[in-house]
């Protein structure tokens, strides 16, 4: 085996050589046998045709030994020139093959090239493995805790398990940064520890990350640029370090150091342009509620907590160390033990969260169709073998060894793969950026996506692949050295290959169980998305604008002044022709995703207790001007509005949602009940005043789409926080109002302006986009498939009839009527197709669990859809079969068994 | 004197013994073979030049290409250890075989 391959690398070096000393060693052979000759006495005309007489070939002769001499590229070459002009006498078919391949492959290498971008690509973190959030939750609601700046420092302090910790602020923290004489500009922000950068191992790209003494209270503020926005607004000029910027955060503005530049990987967390030091930061808070300095940093909870694990520990056992050292501090956090605990996240699932999964599945779904395509070609492949067994025999007669006869009929399959992955990727360029643009917002890192080396890689991978998935059962079915005597022992038509037969439907078996978990898939993914579109989101998004005011606190930097602005703003918006209502929130529905205010909030007469801590669920906190909820069409259920008695001096009021109401006071009327919210920076020590609930509206959602929180709206003139989000009722289509808005905005403060102008539809749409998303995706999976599957069966129907006429003529001939041959001909196909639908609804019930991270309000074995699909694939199976067989019925008895 | 096709594993045998007798190229070969079977046995050369390519893969013999008398290059062949070897069991087997048969063939 080793000298054959020494023999074939050394042909490597110089095919002509090789064949110039065959030809010299030959001629000096029959050179000799002349000489011999003349002096036997004959002439040299006549010793030289003696000696090649005598020789007997000696072109033949260096044939052979110049085959046998030549290394392995000729062989190969040989090969490709074979199978090219074999794959040239049959164009339709090997057309049809390449097709169904590349839309197979040019899917697959899409679909890798997003998982790529998003998922396997590196995002500038050390061992992400290694790195886990760190929340705080509840049994009570199914929302997070954050962590405040104090239970960062005991648990740094005070765990082993962790090689360091570190926390970061939530994005929609913002500052408003002028660079020079620019205009400022809004900027989201991550308020961190100096440790941030350190714990996930992030290096920047200029500069340094923060030391221990930027995190101190009175240290001078400090900044590092995200890579997007130093390219943009600072020229990507790396002598941007050590410069100064203003910007204005809770406090007048002031200026910023910038220390360094991340690189353009480095995305953590998501929508961060900037990162600053959380200690300058949270003192600032403090100076401005003029509060105790300490009530923010130890009762603030607002950080997300991020830990390395140490060598030694696993997340279980940090976890566990964790939870030991929640119970020390659980007193002074005023946490109920009972209710409450810590939990771990691996970081790589808190940055992709539902995406990760989502990618994953679909990236299984398009491999799923990828085989079904395979497996179809290769009973194309099966199908067409029964043509090519005489041309298969004599070649093996005339000394073609098995070897080399799968070798050449491999050379067609990766030919064809060759061909299939080219126009594949083609399929795959030209598809890409539609595929992205379809995709849902909340991916990150999605506008990466490209055909790069990787992904050029994997499809050459999967080109490989498919040429032995495709490729081998057929060439070894037909290079079997047993063929010749099955040719010359079977007679025409009547026995067929039993094996071939059994393979051929084995193979659409297997294609109907494959297309029957996608199909799965897609139906519970349409259902999903039916109900979500269904869904009451307690607000009638139709016709309604919302954008948010630009400068509107640089403008009007006292509370009351942007109060008056606001209210006066929104009273001369309703009085615009086709204008309806005219309303202001602090934060719009599904702006941020889970992200919003959380109060937590006593009865009165209520005490701080455990009992409380686990009555009261925590509350959405929003603050509304009057016009709100008229303008989101929010239905008032009981009582009264907020409206301009409420202000600053009258009483506190607060308005409540149905679902707050039902679980906080059920059976009775929460008019006029009491309570308290606790706001941290509300100054100073004293409890917070009583608020009185006048009014119920209708439970709306405004941070997730899948479930409604407890609300509590509170008037703007006695919120703590402002308005930020204004929304607009207009009675035509609101974008074709905005003009108008706009304009009126402009007069009535030329320097302000709207910002992010959108309509509630659109948001509710964009929110919707991930189940979509997928909807969109699984169905084209499931749709290819399916027809694919069906073409096939359509196919081997049709053989069968063609095969088997001899033996149809042979029943209509002894009695059977046409119809009866007919049924025969379907049930060839229905018997298949039962049990690819059989295997595959078995497969789909263990593999559908997958899925339920995907769905909405539907389990991932739906008896409904589950049964939808059965009868569709079903009825498509016995249509594929019943169109061929129906040709049975037209067999002439007479003719058919003639042609025997 | 008809040509007797031999086997190819006959062939082989009687190969590496003309090699035994010393390096050689594939004419000379073929002509040792007529000449010390004295006529009885003539290899073709469509079996012969494929024959030796064989027993190179195998080892059994090793070539080069050299100058001749003529002005062609000429291969020449060597007998290997391995292949010193090969031809002594083989000839063994050979013999029993051929002493077999002979029994046989003069039985009573």
């Amino acid at each position: 085996m080793l000298a054959r391959l020494i023999a074939y690398v050394r042909g490597l070096a110089g095919r002509h050589r090789i064949a110039a000393e065959v030809d010299d060693e030959l001629q000096f052979h029959v050179e000799m046998e002349t000489v011999a000759n003349v002096d036997k006495g004959m002439s040299p005309a006549e010793a030289r045709q003696m000696a090649l007489r005598d020789f007997g070939g000696v072109t033949q002769t260096k044939e052979v030994v110049r085959d046998l001499r030549r290394g392995w590229p000729d062989a190969v070459q040989q090969d490709v020139r074979y199978a090219l002009r074999r794959l040239g006498r049959d164009p339709w078919f090997v057309g049809t093959t390449i097709l169904i391949l590349a839309v197979g492959i040019g899917a697959c290498t899409a679909m890798f090239s997003i998982v790529q971008a998003v998922l396997l690509r590196p995002f500038g973190v050390d061992a992400p493995d290694r790195l886990v959030m760190v929340w705080t939750r509840s049994t009570q609601h199914s929302a997070v805790g954050e962590l405040s700046y104090k239970t960062y420092r005991d648990l740094r302090a005070r765990t082993r398990s962790f090689d360091d910790v570190a926390i970061l602020g939530s994005v929609n923290w913002s500052g408003t940064m002028s660079i020079g004489a620019g205009e400022p500009f809004r900027v989201p922000c991550s308020a961190v520890s100096a440790t941030f950068f350190d714990v996930l191992g992030a290096r920047p790209l200029h500069g340094r990350t923060f030391r221990p003494q930027d995190d101190e209270r009175s240290a001078p503020r400090v900044l590092i640029l995200s890579h997007a926005l130093w390219t943009q607004h600072f020229g990507g000029d790396p002598k941007v370090i050590g410069r100064s910027v203003i910007v204005r955060e809770e406090a007048p503005a002031e200026p910023f150091e910038i220390v360094g530049v991340m690189p353009a990987e480095f995305f953590f967390p998501r929508g961060a342009q900037y990162w600053t030091p959380a200690g300058p930061r949270l003192s600032r808070m403090a100076q401005r509620a003029r509060g105790p300095m300490d009530d923010v940093f130890n009762r603030l909870n607002v950080f997300y907590g991020l830990g390395r694990l140490a060598p030694d520990s696993t997340i279980s056992s940090a976890a566990a160390e964790t939870n030991v050292f929640l119970n020390q501090i659980a007193e002074e956090l005023k946490i109920d033990r009972a209710t409450t605990d810590i939990v771990l996240t691996p970081i790589v699932d808190h940055i992709f969260g539902r995406a990760r999964l989502a990618l994953l599945a679909l990236l299984g779904a398009v491999f799923v169709m990828l085989l079904v395509a395979c497996v179809n070609v290769a009973g194309l492949l099966f199908a067409r073998g029964a043509s090519r067994m005489r041309e298969m025999a004599v070649r093996a007669a005339l000394g073609a060894g098995r070897y080399v006869l799968m070798r050449q009929l491999m050379a067609e399959s990766a030919l064809v793969a060759l061909a299939a992955m080219i126009v594949g990727v083609g399929i795959a360029a030209l598809t890409l950026d539609t595929l992205v643009a379809l995709s849902p917002a909340d991916i990150p890192r999605l506008d990466a996506t490209a055909l790069d080396r990787p992904v050029l890689l994997f499809a050459i991978a999967i080109a490989v692949a498919t040429t032995l998935l495709v490729g081998l059962a057929p060439a070894a079915h037909l290079s079997r050295p047993s063929l010749a005597d099955e040719l010359k022992g079977a007679a025409s038509g009547v026995a067929h290959s039993s094996v071939r037969a059994r393979t051929r439907r084995g193979l659409i078996a297997a294609q109907l169980a494959a297309t029957l978990v996608l199909v799965v898939a897609a139906g519970l993914c349409m259902n999903s998305f039916a109900r979500l579109a269904r869904l009451d989101l307690g607000f009638d998004p139709g016709n309604v604008l919302t954008f948010h005011i630009n400068r509107f606190e640089t403008r009007y930097p006292s509370r009351s002044q942007r109060h008056d602005a606001i209210e006066q703003l929104l009273s001369r918006f309703e009085r615009l022709p086709h204008v309806a209502a005219a309303g202001a929130v602090f934060q719009r529905p599904f702006e941020h995703g889970p992200i919003g205010v959380d109060s937590s909030f006593l009865l009165e007469g209520q005490v701080e207790s455990p009992e409380s801590r686990a009555r009261n669920p925590m509350l959405n906190s929003e603050s509304v001007t009057s016009g709100y909820f008229r303008s989101m069409g929010i239905r008032l259920v009981r009582g009264r509005n907020v409206d301009a008695r409420d202000t600053e001096n009258s009483p506190r009021v607060v308005i409540v949602s149905e679902a707050m109401a039902a679980r906080v006071w059920p059976g009775e009327d929460p008019i006029g009940k009491r309570l308290r919210t606790s706001e941290v920076v509300d100054g100073g020590g004293r409890p917070a005043p009583l608020q009185t609930v006048v009014g119920v509206v209708a439970t709306a959602r405004y941070r997730e789409i899948e479930s409604p929180r407890f609300d509590l709206y509170v008037p703007l003139r006695q919120a703590e926080s402002d308005v930020q989000h204004v929304t607009v009722r207009t009675t035509i289509d609101p974008l074709l109002v905005a003009p108008a808005i706009a304009a009126e905005l402009a007069s009535f403060d030329k320097a302000l302006s709207a910002d992010g102008v959108t309509t509630m539809d659109e948001i509710v749409r964009r929110t919707r986009g991930p189940w979509r998303f997928n909807m969109l995706v699984f169905s084209l999976f499931g749709a290819v498939a399916l027809a694919l599957a069906a073409v096939g069966l359509f196919a081997l129907v049709a053989y069968e009839v063609m095969q088997r006429s001899r033996e149809i003529g042979l029943r209509m001939a002894l009695g059977a009527t046409r119809g009866s041959v007919v049924r025969l001909m379907i049930v060839q196909g229905a018997k298949p197709a039962a049990v690819g639908l059989a295997i595959g609804l078995l497969a789909s019930l263990l593999t559908a669990r997958v899925l339920s991270g995907l769905l909405f309000e539907i389990t991932p074995t739906d008896p409904a859809t589950f049964t939808g699909v059965l009868v569709l694939l079903g009825a498509v199976a016995l249509l594929a079969s019943y169109v061929p067989a129906r040709r049975a019925a037209s067999v002439d008895p007479q003719e058919a068994l003639r042609d025997s | 004197m008809p040509k007797t096709d031999l086997l190819q594993g006959t062939l082989d045998l009687l190969v590496l013994k003309i090699l035994a007798l010393g390096p050689n190229h594939g004419w000379g070969i073929s002509n040792r073979i007529r000449q010390i079977s004295r006529e009885g046995l003539q290899a073709s050369q469509g079996s012969l030049y494929p024959a030796l390519h064989r027993l190179e893969i195998r080892g059994d013999v090793e070539s080069e290409m050299t100058a001749s008398e003529n002005n062609r290059r000429a291969r020449l062949y060597t007998l290997t250890p391995k292949g010193r070897r090969r031809l002594a069991a083989e000839t063994t087997t050979w013999e029993r075989f051929a002493l077999s048969i002979h029994r046989i063939l003069h039985a009573e």
